[in-house]
């Protein structure tokens, strides 16, 4: 357990005349659950889509399992066992649910060919997404193309879920659901990474938790402690509203 | 030199014509419309039957020309774009698919309708003033007509340009351009906007395709290379960019000229292509345009 | 994402040979379909005296098989090409030079078109990689306009706008019978293989990249490899038809690059239903006899089906043998245990 299993040292990202991301570093341990936070537009998105290989860094590197992932494709970083579900849902609209399911299973290769239609079944019996899964995909409600990628993301056995906004849109007995299938995925020893607004939920799950405030760590830790940061109360906390989008 | 510049920035006028109406739409709906050298087409052919056969005042039929082609741009729009901005979700991932099948068909459709009706012939309309007339500019000689052409043909656009930068309708035209649902949300009519960018683009092309029929008669494939020409400059300039547009225009005209003149002259047309590969891949987003974002 | 030659590795290329068969029930109830076609298609000409008709029907099957490459590119993949007549012409150019020039026999002219036609979809693909929409559409214009002109004013070489008389696959004399089960023949190979690519893996990544590009990438497709692969089979397929083509008529000339041919192969695939095994045949059956018909009357047949096109993309986006294909399946879905399926494939 000495390396990290993701290690992101001193990440910025610029856009134009915007510094997205400057200077961000933080390491994930193997079978952590950690949750991200920060007002909007602080860079969550960008943070992951730089861990994912969407963008480039400006500078600084990313390590998983101490091998140097920043520079590769997306695909070829999904291939090493990190999962992504984005914020605006993309999922295969003209592809049946299980197809969808099954072709992150192939392309990702983790794990066997032979389990990958069984393991669909499973997954989907979970989000209650059974009763659909010869639909096509776009026949699916918001809510459910949300749960579809959600469980796309855990088709291949992922090393690392990071998953954006997870909750967002979702009914709450299916948010629960969702809740209860990342423990167990953490249970398992996976490591789930959140960025969600949805604070009361991070809270009662993930053990620790990681402030941006305009592209800059703020806090790193505990859960309890970062709660409680000062600049984590100030710079997003104090103004937060539960009924955001 | 004089005269590749002064040859070259009459074409990118007309080329600027084109590339306006068109880049409107793009910024609209994010299609381009690949019929659009049809409209262009159907100014041409109504000005040049009307003055050869009619033998109505040259400076009149370009009045009917402009009302043929925003006539067209409005049909066009109530028939087969409206999928495009209602029920906007479901057609999602569909919209690009629809787009380049619609207009390449209405495309075609129209090349081949006109074929069928006009039959193959070449009819070359009647010249602002009588063909043959030439005067000087900036120490190069050219045809009046051209000359003639050309500033009509820039007033107008201009106008135009005008209209859409300062206008109530013309801003409305660029806030759904920048966000269709933010425009919706403060109360702009997206079908309205549409309608007149269709028209507005339509009256542009068939306007020169009416200016251009005496030097380029009117024929069933008249719309094919200067369509190909405003997308390349479309392109160039940056897909949706308006000064864009006008400034890649004026830019291919004088590089066509520079390359007839000094590269090869049989392969003059295919320079067009080239421009349009290298911009493609070494600066997709054009002179001025922008890059979206994706994920 | 970059182009980036790295991304082209031996486990991916592996994979067009496993192939899997999962719960790819409507792929096989689409080759059932496409099966029943072909039986159709087998007796037509025997049905037909007329060598006329017999001709007809022969060139159908080409048009069938150049809308077959493209719909891998347009319809599965969802990469719009306008460019599948430029990859006809090349075919028919790739043969005849080598027969003309080089003393090639016409098989083995029609065979290297393969690789020939390939190799220029694989660098077109290339071109292209960045690019969707709009612009893919707008670049594959360009490529074929620079290639038709090319060959149009490389008069020394080509003979131009004349064309470039080649001998025929089975002499002026030849059975028209030979000819028309030659190319059926090569129908059958061509849906075969296309049957197989797409209800393996691989078919699941060409839609994925037709429905959202940068998803599949982010789920582990490698995009670059298969997009280009797309390009590759897709060319060399429209490449396979023109090489057989010019050996039919005996003349290659640059008349087959217009893109209002482009537009007749597409619309094929477009009226018969896009991103369906047997969608392009159908089309090509229904749409190529009946332009030589219209043509007696002096009507444009692109008048009509560029209509047709317009028509079906607006009202009917499944196509003609994609509707009936919809309904059998959710028919057979309904009587098994399966719950109800939709005929929102679109
Ligand atoms: N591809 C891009 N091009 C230009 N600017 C971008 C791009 N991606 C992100 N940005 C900018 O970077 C900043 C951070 O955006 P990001 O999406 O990461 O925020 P976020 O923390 O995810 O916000 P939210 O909570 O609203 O999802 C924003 O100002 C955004 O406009
Ligand atoms: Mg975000």
């Amino acid at each position: 357990m000495e390396v990290p299993l993701l290690w992101v040292q001193n990440i910025s990202k610029r856009f134009g005349g915007l510094q997205a991301l400057s200077g961000v570093s933080f390491k994930l341990e193997e079978g952590e659950l950690v949750g991200l936070i920060g007002p909007n537009a602080s860079g969550k998105t960008t943070l992951l889509n730089v861990i994912n290989g969407y963008h480039t860094p400006d500078s600084g590197w990313i390590r998983l399992r101490g091998e140097r992932i920043n520079g590769l494709s997306p695909f070829q970083i999904a291939r090493k066992g990190v999962a992504r579900m984005f914020q605006i849902t993309h999922i295969f609209p003209r592809m049946s649910v299980l197809e969808n399911m099954l072709t992150v299973g192939y392309a990702i290769g983790r794990i066997p060919a032979k389990s990958l239609v069984h393991r669909a079944h499973e997954i989907l019996d979970q989000l209650s997404l059974r009763d659909w899964i010869y639909e096509p995909a776009a026949s699916l409600s918001g809510g459910q193309r949300k749960l579809l990628e959600f469980g796309a993301c855990f088709m291949a056995a992922p090393r690392l879920a990071l998953l954006d906004e997870p909750f967002a849109g979702v009914h709450p007995e299916l948010k629960a659901v969702m809740e209860r299938f990342i423990q167990s995925y953490h249970a398992e020893g996976g490591t789930v990474f959140i960025v969600s607004h949805d604070i009361p939920a991070l809270v009662s799950i993930c053990p620790r938790l990681i402030a941006l405030h305009a592209g800059v760590l703020l806090a790193d830790g505990p859960t309890e402690q970062v709660i409680r940061d000062e600049a984590v109360l100030e710079s997003y906390l104090g103004s937060y509203t539960p009924s955001e989008v | 030199m004089m005269e590749i510049l002064v040859t070259g920035a009459i074409m990118g006028t007309f080329y600027a014509m084109l590339a306006l109406g068109l880049s409107l739409i793009f910024g609209i709906l994010k299609v381009v419309n690949f019929a659009h050298g049809e409209f262009f087409m159907i100014g041409a052919y109504t000005y040049a039957i009307l003055t050869r056969t009619f033998g109505v005042t040259s400076f009149l039929a370009v009045l009917p020309a402009a009302l043929m082609g925003i006539a067209a741009g409005l049909i066009v729009e109530r028939l087969l774009m409206r999928p495009l901005y209602q029920r906007y979700m479901e057609w999602a991932t569909l919209r690009d698919e629809y787009a380049v099948i619609v207009t390449f068909g209405l495309s075609l459709f129209l090349i081949n309708l006109a074929n069928q009706v006009f039959g193959p012939y070449q009819i070359s309309g009647a010249g602002l003033v009588p063909l043959r007339e030439r005067m000087q500019v900036g120490g190069v000689t050219l045809s009046t007509h051209r000359v003639l052409a050309s500033i009509l043909g820039a007033s107008i656009l201009l106008a135009a340009y005008l209209l859409i930068k300062y206008t109530y309708w013309g801003k409305a035209v660029q806030a759904v351009a920048q966000n269709r649902f933010g425009a919706a949300i403060a109360g702009i009519d997206s079908t309205r906007v549409s309608l007149i960018v269709f028209g507005i683009s339509g009256g542009l092309a068939a306007v020169a395709g009416a200016l251009l029929s005496p030097i380029f008669p009117a024929e069933p494939f008249a719309g094919a290379f200067p369509a190909v020409k405003s997308f390349v400059v479309v392109v160039l300039g940056g897909m949706g960019s308006l000064p864009g547009s006008i400034i890649g225009a004026y830019l291919l005209g004088i590089l066509e000229q520079v390359g007839a003149v000094y590269v090869s002259y049989t392969y003059r047309d295919t320079f067009a292509f080239l421009v349009l590969i290298l911009t493609l891949l070494l600066r997709p987003q054009g002179i001025l345009g922008e890059r979206v974002r994706e994920v | 994402m970059r182009a980036d030659w790295r991304v082209f590795n031996a486990r991916d290329i592996g994979m067009v040979l496993r192939i899997s068969f999962g719960a790819w029930r409507r792929q096989w109830l689409d080759l059932a379909l496409t099966f029943g076609m072909l039986i159709l298609a087998a007796i037509l000409p025997l049905g037909i005296p007329s060598i006329y008709w017999q001709g007809v029907l022969t060139v159908t099957l080409v048009y069938a098989l150049a809308s077959t490459g493209w719909n891998i590119l347009g319809g599965f993949t969802g990469q719009f090409s306008l460019a599948p007549a430029t990859f006809l012409m090349l075919g028919m150019y790739t043969s005849a030079l080598l027969v003309h020039y080089r003393g090639w026999p016409p098989v083995a002219g029609i065979l290297a078109t393969l690789p020939v036609t390939s190799v220029i979809g694989m660098v077109l693909g290339l071109l292209c990689l960045r690019l969707r929409g709009p612009y893919l559409a707008l670049t594959t214009v360009a490529f074929s306009e620079i290639t038709r002109n090319l060959i149009r004013f490389s008069y020394n070489f080509t003979r131009g706008d004349l064309g470039l008389s080649v001998p025929t696959l089975y002499g002026m004399e030849g059975n028209r019978l030979y000819y028309y089960y030659t190319i059926y023949l090569l129908n059958i190979a061509v849906i075969l293989a296309v049957h197989l690519l797409m209800s393996s893996r691989v078919g699941l990544y060409l839609r994925s990249i037709r429905d959202d590009e940068v998803a599949a990438a982010g789920r582990g497709v490698n995009t670059v490899l298969w997009k280009t692969m797309a390009f590759t089979i897709s060319s060399s397929i429209c490449g396979l038809a023109g090489g057989y083509y010019v050996h039919f008529i005996g003349l290659a000339s640059p008349e087959m690059g217009l893109l209002l041919q482009a537009g007749f192969i597409i619309s094929m695939a477009v009226i018969g239903g896009m991103g369906t095994l047997g969608g392009p045949l159908a089309g090509a059956m229904l749409l190529y006899p009946l332009s030589e018909y219209v043509r007696r009357f002096g009507i444009q047949y692109m008048v009509i089906f560029s209509f047709l096109m317009i028509l079906m993309i607006r009202f009917w986006k499944a196509g003609i043998y994609g509707t009936i294909l919809n309904i059998m399946d959710r028919w057979v879905t309904s009587s098994g245990s399966a719950p109800a399926l939709g005929s929102k494939y679109l």
